[in-house]
């Protein structure tokens, strides 16, 4: 006996709906790429510019100090102000918001009665750690490239600058909030014609 | 299945497509910071000087970036170098030049300058959009033309 099973024209294709179904699920994979994508390019070019600007209040910091005809702590608190400067009139996604918010703890690096106008206790040696927002000076041997910031006075071609902060700031893309760190050493040569503040790699040394 | 997968592979295409020409878009950003960092750099070396001065190294030192990572221009509709400088504290007032190269370039406006710290030069960078990426997107009606990239960097006068 032969048994022939039809399916009634009027009823569904199995698959139908798989196309759409499948696309849904791709869709989710595809959007959590884009999103990293854009992220990661996006935190790409906060680096680069945080970066930069580090490197530009650095060159300042140690420009203004290494003309200063005296060192003192007038006029290193007037350099750790050209420094502070830089960063804080910066922007991120077009907002001045975020580095202004650096300007306290900046300002706060600067101990008049310290050596170098350093703080006294920043968390640890200053430079070895980007934990804190610091504009540190130091005396600086281009031989050596060693930086010590408790070693003062620091002859006008010995004079540092480093300058390290941490940037929080809201990613446009997914809105979460990302955490940038920069750090850039410069110092001031005095034997270079004309004068110029250089960045420099460094090493740190406390006592 | 048919109509379904011709309705979902462009859907797909597209989110592809977004997803490569984005990422070169901000890997372009990267570049052309990058370039606005060795115009400042250049710029700041030069010292106080009048614009005239300014133009011809500034743009040198931002072309020879743009073109090593073939970025190549050949109108003043391509790409844009602003340069503008504080020479006068304080602060608060602008003293200073400023100037565009090329000249006939045009297509943004200078930002602000009162962010500018004294004794300071801004170099601003401006790419057309189409010299840095393909128009991957314009057969979905995305149009990239007209617009463009734009990098800052402020250095500090160092010479």
């Amino acid at each position: 006996m032969r048994i022939q099973l039809t399916i009634p024209s009027s009823s569904p294709d199995p698959r139908s709906g798989v196309a759409t179904l499948w696309m849904l699920l791709v869709s989710l994979v595809f959007v959590a790429c884009m999103q990293y994508v854009l992220e990661t390019g996006w935190m790409m070019v906060v680096r680069a510019q945080a970066q930069a600007v580090a490197e530009s209040a650095a060159l300042a910091g140690a420009r203004s100090w290494g003309t200063a005809a005296t060192d003192n702590a007038a006029n290193r608190t007037t350099a750790k102000t050209r420094a502070t400067d830089f960063v804080v009139n910066s922007a991120v996604n077009g907002l001045t918001t975020e580095y202004a918010n650096l300007l306290m703890s900046l300002q706060n690096s600067d101990n008049a009665g310290g050596t170098n106008n350093n703080p006294a206790s920043p968390g640890g040696c200053p430079g070895t750690s980007v934990s804190s927002n610091l504009v540190i000076f130091a005396d600086f041997d281009p031989a050596t490239r060693v930086f010590s910031p408790y070693v003062s006075p620091a002859s006008a071609g010995r004079r540092a600058c480093m300058v390290q902060f941490q940037l929080t700031a809201v990613s446009p893309i997914t809105q979460v909030s990302r955490t940038f760190q920069a750090r850039a050493a410069a110092y001031w040569d005095s034997a270079a014609a004309p004068n110029r503040s250089r960045l420099v790699s460094v090493t740190v040394s406390c006592p | 299945m048919s109509i379904e997968l011709l309705v979902a592979v462009p859907i797909l295409m597209l989110c592809v497509v977004a997803i490569v020409q984005f990422g070169l878009e901000l890997a372009g950003a990267v570049i052309i910071h990058q370039s606005a960092v060795l115009g400042a750099g250049r710029c700041s070396t030069i010292g106080r000087v009048i614009w005239s001065d300014l133009d011809d190294s500034t743009a040198a030192a931002v072309q020879l970036q743009l073109t090593a990572v073939n970025i190549t221009f050949t109108a003043a509709t391509d790409v844009q170098v602003i340069v503008q400088e504080r020479v006068f504290d304080p602060a608060t007032s602008y003293t200073g030049s400023s100037g565009t190269w090329p000249s006939g370039a045009t297509f943004a406006a200078a930002p602000a300058a009162s962010t500018i710290p004294a004794d300071s030069v801004r170099v601003t960078v401006n790419v057309r959009l189409t010299k840095v990426i393909p128009d991957l997107l314009s057969g979905f009606g995305f149009n990239i033309t007209g617009d463009y990239i734009t990098a800052s960097v402020i250095r500090p006068y160092n010479g």
